[in-house]
């Protein structure tokens, strides 16, 4: 299976073709993950009815089986980043010495923030430490102790963890891309253990789970994004949630994300997206403002620091005494979400990273966003739990019945809230588009063999299937079905993930140490000289001392 | 570490000599920087630049004869030199495979006063001892020489076939410096690192390097380097 050949010829004929049927496809890789996920959709949408029980039965399977082993493999991996980031390939740079980083530092950590912001920032802000404070595994429902519980289990779920696991995924990529001249995807960064093989079928089944896991990852932001819509609509307007509405927002959005495709609008995205971090900033800001300032302020230095005093006993628990099934639904939900999300943070993390050293990498990955994500969950987070603690409440029990009201349900706490509501709603919306827009352009560079300027078509194929796959989610069992689907992807990926540390260190120490200089002597052509046998030994100065004896050793060889 | 260094290093550290006619003279060592078989060294030993050849040698783990007994001496031209900051930049003649490490040029920024670096030469060249010897070394000093010239002092005798011989940081096994001399304070602050008569090395403990840079710049402006380093 040469499947550089292969591409090449693929680009080749590609080139003769005009318009829209130039193909660059890598074609293991993009039939087989098409296949899977095609197949999945199909099979959602004949099987409707059963799908739902079969959802939670493997959710229930892959969490309570697997649970240790995610857990186990989102510590390795954070204390491995920290270890590079200490490390002696910490002043490695991506793109080799004397690479320019193509943006200023501000810029580059405006562009990280914005990769952390995200759909699930909206959804989760407020309904998960609502959640925590109510159903609290470690403290009594309801008390102190568990309002402080559960801005610590948010705060572990939003973290270092998911960012240091970007930080694998993105400089691992970047790190061989750059620096090793590999194409711009997942199975390179196997070269140090595979060397060539990484171009055959190993490295296709590799590029494979990272297409399925992406899809995955993306279609469940995307399902959660549409409910979020959807509740807003409804908080808004009054339009009713149900799947069948949820489902034309899904057809909306995705026309929406794949029209800016097909018109090229890259520059028109890039400003809709900044645009969109400054609205979701006035939002932040508004809500710090208005609500419960002084609350706010306190709660974010005193969460950072009950998030550090507890950070080794919560980061490893594994509800083992307590013997409950609690940690199933959400911390083991969130890390094989976020490991199915990876490729896609990771890659744009990548992209955007030419020219950093590791030691600005990793500091500007995993500390400046985890930083904004406390910032935003204290924020949204404890303006509920003031509210249910010494306010008005009602928070909890919306909640309850659904968890994308709540965000709308605390913006109704505050003046201007149709104003705000419409804004979140826009905010959710633009999120979708910018995702799914982004989301089917790294699916499509690793589908195209590290193409990182695939044909448009292909880009629209995965659009739309992204927005199949999401509606598919939705129709087969909702929520439920969107969790399994990223624990179940994220499993199998989990093991590449750890596979992808001792590559990366590999390939770090093979860059820096291992390598040496060679010169292919035996192509010398030229006379040789022969030492003249002296027993004086001179004391300085330059001295005549090879001979020219034209020894022939060529012709000899001959 | 240093193991790791002198193993990395060593296959591009090469004699630089002169062919003259039926015998070759050696001149200093010159290292191999580009996989077109662009090489740096000392200006000073380049002076003439008739007949200058560079002697590659092979390397084993195993003890290395004294005398290397049929050597190979290919052509190189001098593209460029700097002769205020003492650098040359050479290039193999002749068509021939090199391969290069991706990541073994640094910048003297990163390097500290205190820091470990480590020097590599044909010492005993002009003795004919064709070993390629390695000395460990802290960083003595950092200073601007009277024409303004980047120097990294440290503290290992230099002995004269070190001439052009790379100076490493030990920390992440790149490039800073171009072994240049003993450091020797007359001699330094009248000629500013120019001469053709070099004293003979006095009995300060002191080598001095040029900065890597200087030489990058050379490279740069051949158009082997995308950029400057982080000048």
């Amino acid at each position: 299976m040469a499947s550089g050949n292969e591409n090449n010829n693929m680009e080749q004929n590609g080139e003769e073709h005009s318009g829209w049927l130039k193909l660059d496809i890598h074609p293991w890789v993009f039939f087989i993950s098409a296949g899977l996920i095609l197949l999945f959709v199909i099979l959602t949408l004949v099987f409707e009815s059963h799908m739902d029980n079969l959802f939670t039965t493997i959710q229930d399977g892959v969490s309570y089986y697997g649970g240790w082993f995610f857990v186990a493999t989102m510590n390795i991996i954070l204390i491995f980043i920290i270890s590079m980031l200490l490390g002696r390939f910490s002043n490695i740079r991506l793109g080799g010495e004397g690479a320019v980083p193509e943006f200023s530092t501000l810029g580059w950590y405006a562009m990280l923030f914005s990769a952390g912001m995200g759909i699930g920032l909206l959804f989760y802000g407020v309904a998960e430490p609502m959640f925590h404070y109510i159903a609290s595994p470690l403290a009594e429902p309801g008390t102190v102790e568990a309002a402080r519980t559960a801005m610590d289990f948010t705060f572990l779920h939003w973290g270092l963890h998911p960012w240091a696991l970007y930080s694998l995924v993105g400089l691992s990529l970047a790190f061989f891309a750059f620096n090793r001249n590999l194409p711009l995807s997942i199975r390179s960064v196997f070269y140090p253990i595979f060397g060539e093989r990484i171009y055959g079928t190993i490295g296709n089944v590799i590029d494979i789970m990272a297409t399925v896991a992406t899809m995955f990852g993306v279609a469940t932001s995307l399902g959660l994004g549409v409910q979020q819509v959807n509740a807003g609509l409804d908080h808004l307007l009054g339009i009713p949630q149900t799947p069948m509405v949820q489902l034309v927002l899904i057809a909306l959005i995705t026309a929406a994300a794949t029209w800016s495709v097909v018109r090229g609008l890259e520059g028109g995205i890039k400003l809709l997206s900044q645009l969109n971090i400054v609205v979701a900033g006035s939002l932040l800001l508004f809500v710090l403002l208005v609500g419960p300032t002084l609350f706010i302020l306190n709660a974010l230095v005193e969460n950072i620091g009950y998030y550090i005093q507890n950070f080794p006993a919560l980061s490893t628990w594994n509800e083992t005494y307590e013997n409950t099934e609690w940690q199933n639904g959400w911390t083991v939900f969130y890390w094989g979400w976020w490991i199915s999300w990876s490729p896609f943070v990771g890659m744009f993390i990548a992209r955007v990273s030419y020219g950093r050293t590791v030691r600005e990498f990793i500091k500007g990955v995993l500390f400046i966003p985890t930083l904004v994500t406390f910032i935003w969950m204290t924020t949204f987070g404890n303006s509920a739990l003031n509210i249910e603690m010494f306010g008005a409440g009602g928070i909890a029990k919306a909640v309850q019945e659904n968890i994308p009201v709540s965000l709308f349900v605390l913006l109704g706490n505050y003046p201007l809230d149709t104003i705000t509501a419409t804004l979140a709603v826009a905010v959710v919306i633009t999120f979708f588009v910018t995702s799914s827009d982004s989301g089917s352009l790294v699916i499509d560079i690793i589908t195209a063999g590290g193409n990182p300027e695939p044909p448009v078509i292909q880009r629209i194929f995965w659009a739309i299937m992204e927005g199949l796959v999401a509606a598919a989610l939705l129709v087969g069992g909702g929520l439920v079905a969107l969790q399994t689907a990223a624990i179940t992807t994220g499993l199998p990926f989990a093991i590449i993930l750890l596979g992808m540390c001792y590559a990366l260190h590999r390939g770090m120490a093979d860059y820096r140490e291992a390598q040496t200089f060679s010169v292919a002597l035996d192509q010398y052509e030229g006379r040789e000289y022969k030492t003249r046998a002296t027993r004086t030994m001179p004391t300085f100065g330059r001295r005549t001392f090879w001979i020219n004896t034209d020894l022939g050793r060529r012709d000899r060889k001959k | 570490m240093l193991q790791i260094i002198s193993h990395k290093f060593r296959s591009g550290c090469m004699m630089l000599g002169r062919d003259l006619g039926d015998s070759v003279a050696f001149l200093g060592t010159a290292f191999l920087v580009h996989g077109q078989g662009y090489l740096l060294t000392a200006a000073h030993l380049t002076e003439n630049e008739t007949g200058l050849v560079i002697i590659p040698s092979t390397f084993s783990e195993e003890f290395a004869p004294l005398i290397l007994d049929r050597v190979a001496a290919m052509a190189v031209n001098v593209i460029s030199r700097d002769v205020q900051r003492d650098i040359a930049l050479l290039k193999i003649e002749q068509e021939i495979d090199i391969g290069v490490p991706d990541d073994f040029l640094g910048s003297t920024e990163a390097v500290r006063p205190g820091a470990s670096v480590m020097s590599l030469g044909y010492s005993f060249g002009h003795h004919q001892i064709h070993a390629l010897l390695g000395y460990n070394a802290v960083v003595s000093a950092k200073i601007l020489s009277s024409n303004e010239s980047r120097l990294i002092l440290f503290d290992s005798a230099f002995h004269e076939g070190d001439r052009g011989g790379p100076l490493v940081h030990v920390a992440d096994s790149h490039i800073v410096g171009i072994v240049t001399g003993r450091f020797e304070p007359s001699t330094i602050s009248q000629q500013a690192g120019v001469s053709t008569e070099r004293l003979e090395p006095r009995e300060t403990n002191v080598s001095y390097a040029v900065a890597i840079e200087y030489g990058l710049e050379l490279m740069a402006s051949e158009g082997i380097m995308q950029t400057a380093g982080t000048m």
